[in-house]
């Protein structure tokens, strides 16, 4: 009885395999055209902002400076691009594989889900952010307090939009799967697990942007390395404001690499759900 | 039922947990001690405080989304720029504006003017691209109906387009009032001397644990209730909309 080719929730539009370069291109000119168009017009604001306003370098660095400093000083900003990257990340795949996995044991056990569900939907309420202070003064400064803000970030949505998803398994399929004597197993990894994965990637879609916001806001507070740290120690730099925008230039970039990957991955792995 | 037992469970467990065996060194009051902390020590001083946060929220709520809804009828007139805009808009969304106001305070001082910006950002895109939704909302049905009965363009918009597109345009005016406030609050944190997100910082450095967490459940208390007022303000509005409150 078991299908590899999982069920759509949507029946798929148009089918793309992914692979095929027209299939790519349909996927990827809109986004990417998007970006090119906005990079290149927010370095030409920048220029133009500088001279309209005869800003001096000390006080806004042109943006090749900014440029020169990425490409040739990696040493000065490393450190804490690979803090910020390691934190991103760890809270990232900790809070999104939590929420996934909590959804799919909420399915299989329905105590499980009566007794905490209520608590997710209370706590999702809560701006977690607001909390790093408390958990500073618990945990100290470190990775530790970011790493637990960048997951609890990712995690409710999560959990909330699959738990929400596979209320939604169509009746007939779980009537096919109960008719050929399907285990609770096959049930879980055949229907609802490629039922519940365009959710997950709802969920992932939501965390991408919102974990590196959420990380660089939590390390002005409780941390010690990281792109938060560099930019809020280099306001007060001397020596120009070049390390500062990198910094900033940065986040902006680690936002933009892990839209495109979560989008990339979606693409690959649900190209039947209607691409 | 069970959601309230387990509540109480929980808040009981944490008190005997903390104050019969002390668990968390003290870095964890028990709610015993937070309940005081917060009656006698956080309010009057959040109650001092907040007046500039939520200041600072509101003057960027209106002018975000404000901004956000004249864009996404600019934009509905132009057929050509609808998709162009609602793309752009939803990755500008993404975009970390919050984590460079340390730039935006270099450039414009350490008073309001920055937070207002990072603010106005904060509910600018949300609001854009689910207005942009809202207005392309209408189904086909009812636009055919609509031709039929000859409607002019204007009443097309006034009995057509806007009530269908209200809904959306409340969903991004609920989101956005939580966001307007912690962005608020958060760009506190960085140059700030007054303020909830400064008197967060000032006593956590303080080492004054239990006033800490009064403050953070003030501010999520803050939090729920302009998210409340806004969904009292949409029942007002729109008496019309809870069947489609899943939006």
């Amino acid at each position: 009885m078991v299908t590899t080719q999982p069920t759509a929730a949507r029946l798929p539009r148009t089918v793309r395999r992914p692979g095929t370069l027209k299939g790519l291109w349909l996927a990827w000119r809109l986004p990417v055209g998007a970006t090119i168009l906005l990079s290149a017009g927010f370095v030409l604001l920048w220029n133009w902002a500088i001279a309209f306003n005869h800003w001096q370098p000390w006080f806004v660095p042109p943006p090749s400076t900014v440029a020169d400093i990425l490409a040739h000083h990696s040493d000065q900003y490393s450190l804490d691009l690979w803090t910020t990257i390691k934190e991103v990340l760890l809270g990232f795949l900790l809070g999104n594989g939590g929420g996934f996995a909590l959804a799919l044991i909420f399915l299989v056990s329905r105590r499980a889900s009566l007794i905490v569900y209520p608590f997710a939907i209370g706590f999702q309420a809560v701006p977690v952010v607001v909390f790093v202070p408390v958990l500073t003064l618990i945990l100290g400064h470190g990775l530790a307090v970011i790493v637990i803000i960048t997951t609890l970030i990712c995690f409710f949505p999560t959990l909330l939009s699959v738990s929400r998803g596979l209320k939604t398994i169509s009746p007939n399929a779980g009537d096919l799967f109960h008719l050929t004597a399907a285990t609770r197993w096959e049930y879980v990894r055949y229907l609802a697990l490629p039922w519940s994965l365009p959710y997950l990637f709802n969920g992932l879609r939501t965390g991408a942007p919102a974990s590196v916001l959420g990380a660089i806001v939590a390390e002005w507070v409780a941390g010690t390395h990281g792109i938060g740290i560099g930019m809020a120690t280099q306001v007060q730099e001397a020596e120009g404001p070049g390390l500062l925008w990198t910094f900033g230039i940065l986040s902006i970039i680690l936002v933009l690499v892990l839209t495109a990957v979560v989008a990339m991955v979606e693409r690959a792995a649900l190209w039947w759900h209607g691409y | 039922m069970i959601p309230t037992v387990s509540v109480v469970l929980l808040l009981v467990l944490f008190e005997v947990l903390v104050s019969i065996f002390h668990l968390g060194r003290g870095l964890i009051p028990a709610p015993s001690r937070i309940v005081p902390a917060l009656v006698h020590d956080v309010f009057p001083v959040y109650m001092q405080n907040v007046p500039l946060t939520l200041g600072t929220a509101a003057i960027g709520y209106g002018i975000g989304n404000g901004l956000a809804i004249a864009l996404a009828l600019a934009v509905f007139s132009l057929p050509p720029l609808r998709v162009l805009v609602y793309q752009i808009g939803l990755l500008l969304y993404a975009l970390p504006f919050l984590a460079v106001i340390p730039i935006l305070e270099v450039i414009l001082g350490t008073g309001s003017e920055p937070r207002i910006i990072v603010v106005t950002l904060s509910c600018f895109f949300p609001t854009l691209t689910s207005t942009i939704r809202g207005l392309l909302a209408t189904p086909q049905r009812t636009r055919v109906l609509f031709t039929l009965y000859g409607a002019n363009g204007l009443e097309r918009l006034w009995y057509m387009i806007v009530p269908y597109a209200l809904p959306y345009v409340f969903v991004g005016l609920k989101l956005t009032v939580g966001f307007a406030f912690l962005t608020s609050l958060i760009s506190e944190w960085i140059g700030a001397n007054s303020g909830i997100g400064n008197l967060l910082l000032y006593e956590m450095f303080a080492d004054r644990t239990p006033q800490v967490w009064a403050t953070a459940l003030l501010a999520s208390a803050t939090t729920g209730l302009l998210f409340g007022a806004m969904t009292l303000l949409e029942r007002l509005v729109l008496p019309w909309s809870k069947h489609m409150s899943s939006l």
